[in-house]
C-alpha cells in the first residue's frame, strides 16, 4: 500500500507524540507542591473546610452544655460560582470531623429537600407487610429530630484587571443555626483569591 | 601512575567524606521551647525559631495549642504547617484537618498559629512547620 497523504500521517504522529510526552501521573495529596489553578481544587475546598471546623470546634458553638451530641441537619448549601460544584466537596468534611469530635451525630432524615438517606421512611412501610418480623422493624417515634442547622453558600467574583490577567474570588459562608430559636450560633467565612491569565478558565 | 591510583583515591575519599555530611545532617530543626513542634529546613536553611508554646483544654474539652514563633527574614514568609494528634496510647487519630495549611509570617516579626484537636481524646500532637515552595 502507498502512502499519499503525508501531511496527515505527520499531523497524527506529531499529536502522538504531544501526548506521549504529558504522562498521567498521581497527585500526591499529602504534599502537592503543583501550582495553583485558576478555578476551584480540592485543595481550596481542604482549606475551606478546615478553617470551618476549627472556628467551630474553638468557639464552643457544638458543644452541648450536658456534655451529650448536638443532632445537626444540613440545610441548603448554595453554589453561587460559575463552575459546576457538587456542595458536598465541602459539606461532607465537615460533617465527618464534627462527627469524629463526638459533639455532633448527622441526621440523614431530614434535610431541605426530603430526606437524604431516604432508606429510614422507606423502611417503616414495612409495618403493614406480613413478611417482616414487627418486633424488628423501627417503631413509632425513635427518630431524633434536629437541634442544630447548617446552611450556606459558595459566591464567585470575577474582576478583569487587564487585558491579559483576571482575578477570581471565592467567598465560603457558613451559618449553623439553632432550629429551636432560629438563631445563628456560628458563622464563619473563607475568602480564597485567585490571581492568573485571562486565558484561564475559572468556570 | 602510582600518582594517578592516589589522586583517584583522594577524590574518591573527598566524596564519601561530602557524602556522609550530607547525610549526617538533620533536615529539621526541633523547637527549642518543645520537642514536638519540628521546623523543616529547607536548602538554604530556616529563619523560622519557635518561642513559645502554651497549650490549654478549652471549654468544649478539647486540647487547643498556641504556638509563637519569629520570622527572623527581612521578607515576608508564606509558611505551612501540619499536625497530628495522639490518643493517650499513642495512638494517632485521624482527622481531616490533618494536612498542609498555610498561614502567614511577616518580616522580622511574631507569628502566632492556633491549632485545636479533633477530639476530647488527644492527648498529644506532632506539628512540623516549613516554608510554602510557590
Amino acid at each position: 500500500m502507498k502512502i499519499t497523504n503525508y501531511p496527515h500521517v505527520l499531523m497524527a504522529l506529531a499529536l502522538i507524540g504531544i501526548s506521549a510526552c504529558t504522562p498521567t501521573e498521581n497527585i500526591d495529596i499529602h504534599n502537592d507542591t503543583g501550582g495553583a489553578v485558576m478555578g476551584l481544587d480540592y485543595r481550596d475546598f481542604q482549606k475551606a473546610a478546615s478553617e470551618a471546623i476549627t472556628s467551630m470546634l474553638t468557639s464552643g458553638a457544638v458543644s452541648k452544655p450536658d456534655g451529650s451530641r448536638y443532632v445537626l441537619a444540613i440545610s441548603t448549601v448554595t453554589n453561587d460560582t460559575m463552575q459546576r460544584i457538587d456542595t458536598d466537596q465541602l459539606i461532607k468534611k465537615i460533617r465527618i470531623e464534627l462527627l469524629n469530635s463526638g459533639k455532633v451525630v448527622v441526621t440523614t432524615a431530614v434535610s431541605t429537600n426530603g430526606a437524604e438517606d431516604q432508606m429510614a421512611m422507606q423502611s417503616r412501610q414495612l409495618r403493614q407487610s406480613d413478611e417482616f418480623k414487627q418486633s424488628t422493624v423501627a417503631q413509632k417515634g425513635q427518630m431524633i429530630a434536629p437541634d442544630l442547622s447548617l446552611s450556606g453558600k459558595i459566591i464567585q467574583r470575577n474582576i478583569k484587571i487587564d487585558s491579559s490577567k483576571q482575578q477570581a474570588e471565592y467567598y465560603f459562608q457558613l451559618s449553623l443555626s439553632d432550629i429551636n430559636t432560629g438563631l445563628a450560633v456560628w458563622e464563619g467565612e473563607t475568602v480564597i483569591g485567585k490571581r492568573g491569565s485571562n486565558k484561564a478558565v475559572s468556570w | 601512575m602510582k600518582f594517578i591510583k592516589l589522586f583517584n583515591l583522594a577524590v574518591l575519599a573527598t566524596l564519601l567524606n561530602a557524602c556522609a555530611l550530607i547525610n549526617t545532617a538533620p533536615s529539621y530543626a526541633p523547637s527549642a521551647t518543645d520537642a514536638r513542634i519540628q521546623v523543616l529546613k529547607s536548602f538554604w536553611g530556616t529563619n523560622i525559631r519557635i518561642t513559645d508554646v502554651d497549650t490549654i483544654i478549652n471549654s468544649s474539652g478539647l486540647m487547643v495549642t498556641q504556638i509563637t514563633g519569629v520570622n527572623q527574614d527581612s521578607d515576608y514568609l508564606k509558611l505551612e504547617y501540619h499536625a497530628e494528634w495522639f490518643d493517650r496510647e499513642g495512638m494517632v487519630i485521624p482527622s481531616k484537618m490533618t494536612h498542609w495549611v498555610q498561614f502567614p509570617a511577616f518580616e522580622e516579626t511574631e507569628f502566632r498559629l492556633k491549632v485545636v484537636a479533633p477530639k476530647r481524646s488527644a492527648a498529644d500532637f506532632k506539628i512540623l512547620i516549613r516554608e510554602v515552595n510557590d
